[in-house]
Parts: structure tokens; C-alpha cells; sequence
């Protein structure tokens, strides 16, 4: 870590191996782990979740150990990979409460293509919920190459009606680098900002909602 | 009577839902094969992937399993899951009625009620938010819905499959009870009411978003024309 200066880790709680049958952020040996990474400077754990993970009574996609995590780590920013799909509901719910919680659009942003009217619901419900600058552009690198994935969503509106949050040319500079560019301290070229860029994430203050009303069982 | 039988048994496998998806079996094309003979019912059901999660695999097989042996004039009945990586495990635990965590030994460590609820409560949310979206694209403002009771509204399929929802919840489904509720089946305050749709809303789309998916898995898995097709 010193030698390369990494600021970021990507983690997969889905990992089968031998005994292990996948593993949560907030198994004793994980928390210790992130306590490390942030004694290092590793400030942006990425989460890959996924399924199949133990015990197989609960439900394999829930976030409820990155929303742990992120509350006992306020100094680590936790990005949960594929914005939490298939519990796009949980990502949001937990991303009203943890200011640290961020949304990686891997996997989600093809979606663009083969189902742009879902993409708008999903970026839409993201941009409601935690606002935009907690949103990171993935282009699923492995799989193609990412111009035209970049082209479509510069280009892209919603395609249906809707009462989600503008999607403007700022948000989409935020969602495309600015907010990696924060969260990573790199450099943004001379020209390019969305106005308010480094105001950090935006938590707009919801009016408080009974616990009884959440439906995902975040606390433990 | 084998096609009695056959309509039967088709009937109540409609009963029967993807607890995640909040959709009937055959809708979704889960049902591959139905078999008939004199009494004796033998059911397929197919999934979009081979690693589908096999808790909601399990209560699948299970509910379809309870509800064809319901059937007046079953006999022999068995539902079986092909095409999963825990096929085996599920069908035999099934056959057996050894339950969930049984059938996987060692890699449960409880039943599945605890889960059911907590996806019973988003159908909840999913299927009252569809009744609410329509109030309001016919006019209905966000108060206005709020006020509403179940009496209030035309009956429909729709409102019948919200009042199984609450049901299977034992929350009350009588005229006189509040169209909008939280998942414990407590009012909205009015302040409160605005944020609690846009949750309902989050779950329809998150619910609606994932059902699409595994209807696309599906189709491309099997070669199949999409939407599923239900079984002849």
C-alpha cells in the first residue's frame, strides 16, 4: 500500500473457498481489516456483493453489513458495486442514513441500452435518495471497451415521465469522474467542474421516517 | 378428469409466487412441465439461472409442492426443480419434508420464516404503491389517497392481490382500513405520507426492475420467445 499509494480496495463478500462460504464487513477478522486500511490511508473500500453468501436462510443480497460498517467507519467511504442490484431499495434506504455510502454503477449502467427506461428509474431513484455527488461511473472495462457506454449516458434523458431529479450536464460530469476524482484526489483538468464541485456529499436532510416503515431490516 | 385435474392444478400453481419477484409462478415461466396421469401430478420448474438463490428456490418448491397436493382429486403429487446447482438438495429435502435448514446441513442456520416476512412486507409495499400510482395518474391527490380506505376502492384484481398481501401479513383487509399503511399495518401520519410513498415507490421499481431481469435470464436461458409464455 505504501509503496503504490493506493487509496482504494475492492472487496468480494461473495468469496466461496474451502470452508468459507462468503463473509460479511462486519465479521471480527473484516473489521479489523478496514481499521488497517484506514490506519494506512485506504480510504474507499469497494464492495462487490453478491450471492450465495452464508448462512443461505438470510437473504444473500442484503446490505445490512455494509450499513454496519459504514456506521462504525465513518472515516472510510464504502462503495457498494452495482448499486446494491438486485436491492436497489436497500442501497437507498441505507444511503439516507450513511453520509459515506457511495454507489458504484457497474453492471447497472449497461442497462442504458437494452432497457433505458429501467437505467432512468434506477439512476433516478439513486439521484432522490443520495443525491449526486455519491454516484461513480463504471464501465464494466472487462467486458468492452467504454466509449460508447460514456457517449450514451452524456447523451441520455429519462425516456419516460417521471418526478426523479434533473439529470443536467453538471450531474452527469459528477457521476462520470468529478465525485471519483474527489473521492481519490485526482486531479480534474483545467475547465471541467459542475459548479459546486468539493462541496462533498450531499445529505440533504429527509424528514425522519418510522423504523417500523423500513422494510429492508438494517439493524441488527 | 385428467384435464380437470390439469386445469386444477395449473390453477393453484397461479397461487403460488416468486416471493422476491411478487409474481405468480407461470406468469414468470417458472412452470417448464406439468404431468398428469389418472391422480398422480408431476410439476417442473425451471429458474432464470442455475445459481438463483436457493432459499427462494426452496420456498418455491415448497409453496408449489402445498398447493398442488391442496388440489381436490390429487393423488400422488411431486413438484421437482431442475437445472440448479442445488436441484438435489431441495428436491429430496422437499420429498422428505425434512425443511430448509436440514436440507442444507450446515449451511443454514434457521429456517426461512424470517425471510418470507421481510419479502412480504416489500410485496406489500410494491402492491399498494400500484394502487396508489393509479389514484394519482387519475387525479387523486397525495392527501386524498391518504384518506382512503380499502372500502373506497372499485374492486379489482389488482386490489384483490394488495389484499392478499396483507393478508398473508395479518394486517386487516376490511373495508374500514386505511389504503395506506406502513409494513406493521399502522397508518401514515400526514407529514410522513409523501416520503412513505417514494419508499413504496423504491421497492415497486427495485421489485419491477429484478422481475424484468429474470424474464429476460429466463428467455435467453431456455430460448424462449419473451415474455415467458405460460405452460399448455
Amino acid at each position: 500500500m505504501a509503496r503504490y499509494g493506493a487509496k482504494g480496495v475492492k472487496l468480494y463478500t461473495a468469496e466461496w473457498h474451502d470452508d468459507s462460504k462468503g463473509w460479511k464487513l462486519t465479521d471480527p477478522w473484516a473489521l479489523k481489516y478496514l481499521a488497517k486500511a484506514q490506519e494506512l490511508g485506504v480510504t474507499n473500500i469497494h464492495v462487490h456483493k453478491g450471492p450465495t453468501i452464508w448462512p443461505l436462510n438470510r437473504d444473500s443480497f442484503d446490505l445490512a453489513d455494509v450499513d454496519d460498517a459504514a456506521s462504525t467507519f465513518p472515516e472510510l467511504n464504502f462503495i457498494v458495486e452495482h448499486v446494491g442490484l438486485p436491492r436497489l431499495e436497500d442501497m437507498c434506504w441505507i444511503g439516507t442514513q450513511e453520509p459515506n455510502l457511495y454507489g458504484g454503477l457497474a453492471v447497472a449502467m449497461p442497462f442504458i441500452h437494452t432497457r433505458p427506461a429501467y437505467f432512468g428509474q434506477i439512476v433516478g431513484e439513486l439521484l432522490y435518495w443520495m443525491g449526486e455527488d455519491r454516484l461513480l461511473f463504471a464501465s464494466d472495462y472487462a467486458l468492452w471497451h467504454p466509449k460508447w457506454l460514456v457517449e450514451k449516458f452524456v447523451d441520455y434523458q429519462y425516456p419516460m415521465e417521471n418526478e426523479y431529479p434533473e439529470l443536467t450536464d453538471d450531474v452527469k460530469r459528477k457521476i462520470l469522474g468529478l465525485n471519483a476524482a474527489r473521492l481519490y484526489g485526482l486531479e480534474v483538468p483545467e475547465g471541467v467542474s459542475a459548479g459546486d464541485q468539493g462541496t462533498g456529499p450531499d445529505v440533504t436532510e429527509k424528514p425522519a421516517i418510522p423504523a417500523e416503515a423500513s422494510v429492508g431490516g438494517h439493524s441488527e | 378428469m385428467t384435464g380437470t385435474i390439469r386445469a386444477a392444478v395449473l390453477e393453484a400453481l397461479g397461487t403460488v409466487r416468486d416471493p422476491e419477484l411478487d409474481e405468480p409462478l407461470p406468469d414468470l415461466g417458472f412452470v417448464s412441465a406439468l404431468e398428469v396421469e389418472g391422480d398422480s401430478v408431476r410439476v417442473h420448474l425451471r429458474l432464470p439461472t442455475y445459481f438463483c438463490a436457493p432459499n427462494f428456490a426452496y420456498l418455491m418448491v415448497a409453496d408449489a409442492d402445498v398447493a398442488v397436493r391442496a388440489v381436490p382429486g390429487v393423488g400422488r403429487a411431486e413438484v421437482v426443480l431442475d437445472d440448479h446447482f442445488t436441484s438435489e438438495e431441495i428436491n429430496s429435502g422437499i420429498a422428505q419434508r425434512r425443511g430448509f435448514q436440514a436440507s442444507f446441513d450446515g449451511l443454514a442456520d434457521d429456517e426461512l420464516d424470517e425471510l418470507r416476512t421481510l419479502f412480504r412486507r416489500k410485496a406489500l409495499l410494491n402492491r399498494q404503491q400500484r394502487l396508489v400510482k393509479a389514484l394519482l395518474e387519475a387525479g387523486a391527490t397525495t392527501a386524498e389517497v391518504g384518506r382512503l380506505r380499502l372500502g373506497d376502492l372499485a374492486p379489482s384484481p389488482e386490489l384483490e392481490a394488495y389484499r392478499r398481501r396483507r393478508a398473508e401479513l395479518g394486517l386487516d383487509t376490511g373495508p374500514g382500513a386505511p389504503l395506506v399503511v406502513d409494513t406493521d399495518g399502522n397508518p401514515i401520519p400526514a407529514e410522513l405520507l409523501e416520503r412513505h410513498l417514494q419508499l413504496a415507490r423504491l421497492t415497486r421499481v427495485s421489485i419491477e426492475g429484478n422481475a424484468g431481469f429474470c424474464r429476460g435470464m429466463l428467455a435467453t436461458r431456455y430460448d424462449l420467445p419473451a415474455p415467458a409464455p405460460l405452460p399448455d
